[in-house]
């Protein structure tokens, strides 16, 4: 049950209306009760994988007396399960490739396996470290990781910050439905009409780069990165916007990140409830920044690694960690020029090398193989001679897998997205704007995201995979 | 707050939700008439409409032998050259992306107003694997003239959640709409900045009896928009579920109507058909599945591999062949036709 489908909305009103419905002592019940019809629409089977860990967990975290052992004991299975479903293939190939010998197991990767191992595992650790007392119901807990809004591609929510709020039984507010239907718009227009109209472009390109020229690369290239922001950030804002639903506020995952000045920025923006994940248990018990200079630099390397090895069990993610743990790494011992300047120029020009690098190592985030990758990166600047010349850019319009028409009005949603992260600034255009004028801009939004959404060819949300 | 406080609150929001409503249903309404208005103008729907106003207009059973699927069916077999051959009345009903749930439907139009000896279904892989298609389903409601067979068709085929996307009509017109945008992006471009792009030469033009003429002939650029189109793999490739379940429901009832059914695939050009990594296992599941109905299978595909007969001038583009390419497959297919029906 993919939130962009018709199932989607059908099982979320019956949802709403189960929730009105429920005395407020019993609502976090029909919550739980969705939930996990939810995960069982996809594969009921492995419904009994996702309570197995958080039941590890919890169990774990209730361990008074034992604490460490239990710690560990919880970090090992539930990051064991994550193996054996998610890096046993990459780990045998790995290993049997040393010897020359391949072997493949046929194993179904459980979805939102990354998403719940962290939110579960996040859990125990601040038990452990006593920044929250453990959850002594069972069922509470397996809400608190089972949250339908969020039980596929996060936000990684910290049980702090969502359990009261899940627990106080709020009820439905035309407020928080405002709210929430006007992210749910937002979101659904990333997807449907930028997400998928340019992710055919991306694909057609990505198929075969040896038959484009440098401009379609590197449009194709641009376009990735929106692709997977307008993708990731549209289900996140969907996400978002079905919680606000229930009265319960997820955190956002994403803050206008193409508009970031530094890669360190950038990480702060995209991603946010993975990338302060890796900050809180993995960067800063290695020793954060307290550390020496190549000690730091080492331990970023190290959590940007770990951060692509997340995505997927792939070298390829593996790269797209290490060249921005790298980047990051030796940026901790360069001088910092310019430090502090204020110059619309100079942020422009920090804006615009963010987003190449970032762009950069997203090929290989995309690519599949090295193979195409480095076909890919190879040819980038091919043909550069040719590039303002009229024919030049209108065949190069022509080869993307769509008509021109449908291409532009692609590009065409991205610019105005671009535009309103730029009025927005460092809060979101939606944020900013109140009352009427947010639900005309909402109603032009949806009315948008029908006539030129992506309907018959709807893709899959990326992040699922993960 | 005071309860009037709440009250004033309530009843603002409520207002702002009104005139959300309101500006979200009249946008989508004036772009849907907008939209429709357009996809009336296509010339591939006009040319389905045309197809079966002249089919409502046949004499009742006149037809011998009746032609269903997709462009393929209508760009392949031309009534005209077959019936100067095989000395039988023949009609073209293909319709443009025709799955074989449509097929069925066509297939029970015909039959309330023809009682055909042969139909001729044909099958093309990058179609029979969908399981459901929004555009051809609006093709068969703009073509046929049966409301009882329309609702059946709604009922029966279309998915529940295509069902509610269905009656957006943004949503339903937007292919439409895009390739009439794209026509008229491409003749600006011409005028105003003298883009040049290559036109093919010659006509094409809805003929007679459903079939389409023309004499276009494939040009280069077909190689470069197939190569970048590379990638399926005939072993991964299966019949959707819904397709089987309506190509055997097509045997049946030609079963119980006594009407000599045959399964065909129209030939592709070579460059287009060296995009498909093991095509003999999509031969091989479309043959099992004709064998299985008891319908004989013609693989033009398979023909080319052995004679070489479809060479890139007897097509119009890499997938449909060209009026010269449909002599040489009408020519070929009348014979084939002439021993099936001997049988």
């Amino acid at each position: 049950m993919v939130f962009n489908s018709w199932t989607y909305a059908f099982f979320f009103a019956a949802a709403l209306l189960v929730y009105h419905i429920c005395p407020r002592k019993l609502k976090w019940m029909s919550l739980l009760a969705a939930s996990c019809i939810f995960y069982m629409a996809w594969n009921p089977v492995l419904m009994l994988l996702l309570i197995f860990v958080a039941l590890v967990n919890f169990l774990c975290a209730m361990a008074e007396n034992h604490k460490k052992p239990a710690l560990v004991i919880a970090l090992a299975l539930s990051f064991g399960v994550l193996a054996a479903f998610k890096y046993l293939n990459f780990l045998l190939s790995g290993v049997l490739g040393l010897f020359g010998e391949t072997a493949e197991f046929d194993i179904i990767l459980p979805m939102g396996i990354s998403f719940y191992t962290f939110q579960s595992v996040g859990y125990t650790i601040d038990v452990y470290r006593g920044v929250m007392e453990p959850q002594k119901n069972f069922f509470k807990f397996l809400l608190f990781i089972t949250f339908f809004p969020q039980l596929v591609a996060g936000p990684i929510e910290r049980a702090e910050n969502i359990t009261p709020q899940l627990f106080s039984g709020e009820k439905l507010s035309l407020d928080n439905f405002m709210d929430g239907g006007a992210y749910m718009i937002l979101g659904y227009f990333k997807k449907v009409a930028v997400a998928d109209r340019i992710a055919i472009a991306v694909n057609a390109v990505y198929k075969a780069p040896a038959n484009f020229g440098g401009l379609a690369l590197i449009t194709a290239a641009a376009l990735f990165s929106f692709q997977i922001y307008c993708d990731f950030s549209g289900y996140s804002d969907i996400a978002v916007g079905c919680a606000k639903c229930f009265g319960i506020d997820l955190s956002q995952n994403f803050r206008q990140p193409f508009l970031s000045k530094s890669l360190k920025e950038f990480w702060r923006r995209w991603h946010i409830s993975l990338s302060s994940w890796f900050k809180d248990y993995v960067y800063f018990p290695l020793g954060g920044g307290r550390v020496s200079k190549p000690r730091r630099a080492f331990n970023t390397l190290l959590t940007f690694l770990l951060s692509g090895l997340w995505h997927g069990a792939s070298v390829m993610f593996l790269a797209w960690g290490f060249l921005h743990g790298a980047c990051q790494a030796v940026l901790e011992f360069s001088p910092k020029i310019l430090a502090g300047k204020k110059c619309w120029l100079w942020d422009f020009l920090r804006v615009c090398a963010t987003f190449s690098f970032v762009t950069f190592a997203f090929i290989f985030f995309r690519a599949g193989t090295f193979d195409v990758a480095f076909t890919f990166i190879s040819r980038l600047f091919v043909d550069v001679n040719e590039w303002m010349k009229i024919d030049y850019i209108f065949k190069t319009l022509e080869g993307f897998g769509m008509g021109a028409v449908e291409f532009l009005t692609g590009v065409g949603c991205v610019t105005a997205l671009i535009v309103t992260d730029l009025i927005g600034g460092e809060t979101s255009f939606f944020d900013k704007t109140r009352g009427a004028a947010r639900f005309l801009a909402c109603a032009a939004l949806a009315v948008i995201t029908i006539s030129t959404g992506v309907f018959y060819d709807a893709q899959g949300f990326i992040y699922f995979q993960f | 707050m005071t309860r009037k406080a709440l009250y004033i609150s309530n009843f603002k929001k409520t207002l702002i939700l009104i005139l959300f409503i309101a500006a979200f249903a009249s946008a989508s309404v004036g772009v849907g008439e907008f939209y429709e208005s357009i996809a009336a103008k296509n010339k591939v729907n006009l040319w389905s409409e045309q197809r079966f106003s002249d089919f409502y207009a046949l004499e009742r059973n006149s037809i011998d032998i009746a032609f269903l699927g997709s462009s393929h069916s209508y760009c392949t077999f031309d009534p005209e050259k077959l019936e100067d051959t095989l000395g039988m009345t023949c009609y073209q009903l293909g319709m443009p992306g025709q799955l074989p749930d449509a097929t069925y439907y066509t297939l029970l139009e015909l039959l309330n107003y023809q009682n055909p000896k042969c139909v001729v279904v044909e099958l093309y892989w990058e179609l029979t694997d969908k399981e459901f298609d929004m555009k051809q389903a609006e093709a068969l409601f703009r073509a046929l003239k049966n409301e009882e067979l329309q609702k059946d068709y709604f009922k029966n085929v279309v998915p529940p959640g295509e069902k509610l996307s269905y009656m957006i009509k943004p949503v339903r017109y937007q292919r439409d709409v895009f390739a009439w945008a794209e026509t008229r992006f491409w003749s600006v471009a011409e005028e105003k900045l003298g883009v040049k792009r290559r036109v093919p030469e010659g006509v094409e033009y809805y003929r007679s009896k459903g079939y389409i003429y023309c004499d276009y002939v494939m040009g280069e650029d077909e190689y470069v928009k197939i190569s970048n189109e590379k990638g399926l793999d005939g072993a991964q490739w299966r019949i959707a579920g819904a397709q089987e379940k309506y190509l055997r429901m097509i045997a049946e009832l030609c079963g119980e109507r006594r009407i000599k059914l045959a399964f065909v695939t129209a030939p592709v050009s070579n460059v287009y058909l060296s995009g498909v990594e093991r095509y003999d296992a999509i031969y091989d599941a479309a043959r099992s599945l004709a064998d299985e109905c008891g319908a004989p299978y013609l693989d033009f595909n398979q023909v080319n591999a052995q004679k070489n007969v479809f060479e890139d001038k007897r097509f119009r583009d890499a997938r449909h062949l060209n009026d010269s390419g449909s002599t040489v497959a009408c020519a070929y297919f009348a014979e084939w036709l002439k021993n099936i029906l001997v049988e």
